[in-house]
């Protein structure tokens, strides 16, 4: 069975994904977390994620190009899917709710 | 420009090596490139060192399940078990002399291995199945004396073991055992039978508490309570009873007392365990005999056993034993001018280790934990040849089976399928070998039992051990073997294996090389031992003893009616026709001494005593033996024997003389002393020395004395005629029995009694010999196997060089030079290690010949010529094949 939840480093590196679009591979994604988080991941960490991300079907990769700093080798981008998409604004949409009845910071939101 | 800096820039190869030995293979390209981008990263941010680590980090970071690739298994396993036996079968079919060979050779070495496991069970197993046996000790006794000898007994005084119990809180319980010293075997009646049993002991009461030996009539708690009991074994009161019970019957024992009466309070089961005490009879009294012994320093002839409490402390215990040695036997101790000190035996060593002690008078048989190391060593070592023939065989062979390798691997075998593969084949084949080895073990356990002199057997005690053993032998020895063969042939390249069809296995070579050169050092180094062994038993045999050996007949008077009618009897056989001499004697050539004491000048002091073997002996001793006389006078009948003559007349021998430091021309008119006595002795002449013991001691002082009183004598000699040697026999067999009726008639020649004495020494050569020829056989057996296959590899290549014009001469040199060259490496190293383990042996015996060189010349002679005639039979085939007949075959 698929697990369909998405835990919190995952929703991140989803959303990296995103962010990062044609450029998105396991080594910029880690260095991207890194710049954004200033928490350090190593690489095979970052692609065990994507692995994971990509069996329950939230993102999609294909080969890409080979650049002469791999030594020729090519690189496997990741693309969100559509259900990958759905996930992350359902996820976003389930926590404002939660913020929203928040009546600490409801004021602050008004 | 930045472009070339990359190409330059190289991660750590072991750490790429490794990532690439476990990742998945679609991962490879994007992980390398990801983590080869972060190299080039962190070089130009960084030191090189810190890019490496953080590179072989990253590297390790990867071991995650998602990136490892996984093995296929195969949904149903059963189909490829079911080829892998088949192509398994199928090969061996082909090759029976190989097959034959492995399967023998490990049938051989499993049974070797197996057999002499039973043997190392047995001799562990000793005392180990008393209650409590590790809170037993044995009291031992070491005596120093003034001029530096060292005694080491494993008995003590009497008193000293009742009056610990007394004195430590240590101690539970103690007991005592006395075999008579001067008997070797006893004697016992009932109702006009007599039967005469070799061991006997008188004990405590406390006997059966200390060792629970099970009943099946009578009481263990009870039995030994009563003065004049006796309890017997279970196969001694069948010869008696027969089914009847035993017990309260009433028995005499003649050689302890003419005129008591013992009471049959137990018979003792038989079973299969082992114990030092186990005895045809124990009889109890020996409280009230020890009683009036009250000595600290002398009467070392008790074997005492100690009890300690479970918490008791040994080394506590030992500590204690100087001080009250100090106390009780001070005095005396100094008187007699010796140290002694008390030890303790824990009883489980008794059996193996007690080489350190003397074994003149020891219970039970001795086993030796040497005995035991070689017996390990050599099941393990034929064993390993076995393996190796196997290893080289099956390594040569793996050519034949390459393609099958490279088909399997095309069709997706992975090397670990492979490997299971080969091994479980070399598994099978061992389990095959086994089959055949419990057969073997079946048929030769009788011949061994001979060979180790044991009664070793299967049953109910040893069967889950045997099993187990077997099962672990079998199932190593297969994996051992297994190991190398499967790894090396599970590594061809399927595409190389495919395309030729010979391969060149070089690295394999070698090793094969290497483990024949080991082989034949195994080999060499047996059959040079075996030589040496021979030599040195062939020397004893033939050493002149000082003595004449021939035609000698030695009659034991083990009863006090023997002893009493001595002089009777002796009149009697003196007149039977084809008797030459007859004399009697305390203590014979090869029987165990009866006493000894330390003598020294009476011009010197009691310092300066040595100690001495006394022998009292009646007349024409020293000339019926041939014993040669170097000074004085032999003894004069009856003048000299008069036991009250002070100064009493002696005569020495010449080791004697110089232990004492007097000059033989000295000798005669000289007095000697012993301690505490007032009695002097006068040497009235002076013999040669000769071999009283055995060829492993040193010859000893001995003090002979004439002795009219045949009550000192234990056994008589009658020297006959060899013609009609069995008629004059029978002549005094029923004389006899006229003269000595309630006695039973013994006897035994004196060359059988003195060739006794190397009975272990002959087992051992005989374990050597065996296992020599043995590990010869399947060293050769591989060697053959080697031969063959080589031959017929280089079939083609004969028949060529024939064509060319090569000889038979030339094709023979040019197969043979290589075995020989390995054979040569192996005598190298074999003949060495040899000479230095021989030399170790020889060490046990006082008189030894060294082994000349020409005898590892010889072993390696023969060592030689085995491998070699073992080569030639099929090199002589492949040189003799008409050369048409070789090429045109494919």
């Amino acid at each position: 069975m698929i697990e369909t939840r998405l835990g919190e480093f995952e929703e991140v590196i989803l959303l990296l994904v995103g962010i990062l679009g044609e450029g998105a591979y396991a080594y910029r994604i880690a260095e991207e977390f890194k710049n954004q988080t200033g928490r350090a991941i190593s690489i095979g960490a970052t692609h065990s994620t994507l692995d994971r991300l990509e069996t329950k079907g939230f993102l999609k990769s294909e080969m890409g190009s080979a650049t002469a700093e791999r030594g020729g080798r090519r690189k496997r981008i990741f693309n969100i899917t559509a259900l990958g998409k759905r996930v992350l604004k359902e996820s976003r949409d389930f926590k404002v709710s939660l913020w929203e009845q928040y009546p600490a910071f409801k004021v602050n939101f008004n | 420009m930045k472009l070339k800096q990359h190409n330059s820039i190289v991660p750590p190869v072991l750490a790429q090596r490794l990532l690439r030995s476990f990742l998945r293979a679609d991962l490879v390209e994007e992980v390398e490139g990801d983590l080869l981008e972060k190299f080039c990263i962190e070089i130009e941010s960084g030191s090189r060192l810190k890019a490496k680590l953080n590179y072989w980090a990253q590297v390790l970071k990867y071991v995650r399940p998602f990136a490892i690739r996984k093995r296929k298994s195969s949904l149903n396993p059963y189909d490829m078990f079911e080829n892998y036996i088949r192509t398994g079968v199928r090969s061996m079919l082909k090759n029976k002399t190989f097959a034959f060979i492995n399967v023998f050779g490990l049938a051989i070495g499993i049974a070797c291995c197996v057999l002499l496991a039973l043997f190392i069970q047995d001799e562990l197993s000793f005392e180990k199945h008393f209650a409590d046996y590790n809170r037993i000790y044995r009291l031992t006794t070491t005596l120093n004396s003034d001029n530096g000898t060292e005694t080491r007994l494993q008995r003590a005084s009497p008193i000293i073991g009742p009056t610990m119990l007394r004195e430590f809180p240590e101690l539970e319980n103690m007991t005592r055992v006395v075999k008579d010293l001067s008997a070797p075997q006893q004697i016992i009646m009932h109702a006009d039978r007599s039967f005469a049993q070799s061991r006997a002991y008188q004990v405590d009461s406390t006997f059966f508490e200390l060792f629970p030996y099970q009943f099946i009539e009578g009481n263990p708690q009870t039995a030994l309570k009563q003065p004049g009991s006796v309890v017997l074994s279970e196969q001694l009161a069948f010869k008696i009873f027969g089914n009847k019970s035993a017990l309260n019957e009433l028995v005499t024992i003649p050689t302890f007392s003419d005129s008591a009466v013992l009471r049959i309070t137990g018979v003792i089961k038989q079973n299969h365990h082992q114990s030092h005490l186990d005895a045809d009879f124990y009889f109890s009294g020996l409280e009230q005999t020890l009683e009036p012994i009250t000595t600290w320093a002398s009467g070392n002839f008790v074997f005492t056993y100690l009890k300690l409490k479970p918490e008791a402390n040994v080394e506590e215990l030992l500590s204690k034993f100087p001080a009250l040695m100090q106390q009780y036997g001070d005095e005396e101790n100094r008187a007699m001018g010796r140290k002694k000190t008390l030890g303790l035996q824990a009883l489980e060593k008794i059996h193996l280790h007690s080489a350190h002690l003397d074994n003149q008078f020891e219970l039970g048989t001795r086993g030796s934990i040497t005995y035991v190391y070689l017996a390990a060593a050599i099941g393990l070592l034929i064993l390993l040849l076995a393996a190796i023939n196997f290893i080289n065989l099956t390594t040569a062979k793996a050519s034949q089976r390459a393609r099958e390798i490279g088909v399997r691997k095309t069709v997706g075998a992975h090397r670990a399928n492979l490997i299971a593969q080969f091994m479980g084949e070399s598994v099978g084949i061992t389990i095959l070998a086994m089959f055949i080895a419990c057969a073997l073990v079946y048929i030769t356990l009788p011949y061994f039992n001979q060979l180790v002199q044991k009664n070793l057997f299967v049953g109910n005690h040893n069967l889950a051990f045997l099993i187990k053993s077997l099962l672990a032998i079998t199932l190593t020895t297969g994996l051992i073997a297994g190991a190398y063969p499967a790894l090396f042939i599970s590594s061809f390249d399927p595409v190389k294996v495919l395309k030729d069809k010979h391969l060149q296995l070089g690295s394999s070579h070698m090793l094969r090389k290497g483990l024949i050169a080991f082989q034949f050092s195994i080999s060499v180094i047996l059959i040079s031992g075996i030589l040496v062994v021979q030599h040195q038993l062939n020397y004893i045999q033939n050493k002149p003893l000082g003595f004449d050996v021939a035609n000698k007949v030695m009659l034991p008077l083990r009863t006090s009616e023997a002893t009493s009618q001595y002089a009777r009897f002796r009149e009697v056989v003196k007149d039977i026709a084809g008797v030459n001499a007859v004399s009697a004697s305390s203590n014979l050539p090869s029987t165990p001494p009866t006493s000894d004491w330390s003598f020294y000048p009476a011009d010197k002091t009691e310092a300066e005593a040595v100690n001495h073997y006394i022998i009292s002996i009646d007349e024409n001793y020293f000339d019926m033996l041939s014993i040669q006389r170097i000074a004085g006078r032999d003894f004069v009948f009856p003048a000299d024997g008069q036991p009250a003559s002070n100064p009493q007349k002696v005569i020495v021998n010449q080791a004697s003389l110089k232990k004492m430091g007097i000059k033989p021309e000295q000798a005669v008119g000289m007095r000697l002393k012993y301690a505490n006595s007032t009695n002097m002795f006068e040497i009235i002449g002076v013999v040669e020395d000769f071999h009283q013991f055995s060829l492993h001691h040193a010859i000893s002082p001995i003090i002979f004395l004439a002795s009219t009183d045949s009550s000192a004598f234990r056994q008589m000699i009658v020297s006959i005629d060899q013609k009609n040697a069995e008629d004059t026999l029978t002549k005094i067999h029923t004389a006899w029995e006229q003269v000595v009726p309630d006695t039973p008639f013994e006897k035994e020649l004196l060359s059988e009694s003195i060739s006794n004495q190397y009975t272990s020494d002959r087992s051992m050569s005989a374990l050597v010999l065996g296992s020599t020829m043995l590990a010869v056989l399947i060293s050769c057996l591989g060697l053959y196997g080697l031969s063959v296959f080589l031959a017929e590899k280089r079939v083609k290549e004969i028949g060529i060089r024939k064509v060319m014009g090569a000889s038979v001469k030339q094709i023979l040199m040019m197969l043979t030079k290589e075995y020989l060259k390995t054979v040569a490496i192996a005598l190298a190293i074999g003949i060495p290690v040899s000479y230095y383990l021989m030399q170790q042996w020889l060490q046990n015996f006082a008189y030894r010949d060294n082994p000349g060189l020409w005898l590892f010349v010889l072993a390696a002679g023969l060592c030689i010529l085995v491998s070699l005639v073992t080569v030639l039979y099929e090199s002589l085939k492949a040189a003799l094949t008409n050369p048409v007949t070789s090429i045109k075959a494919e």
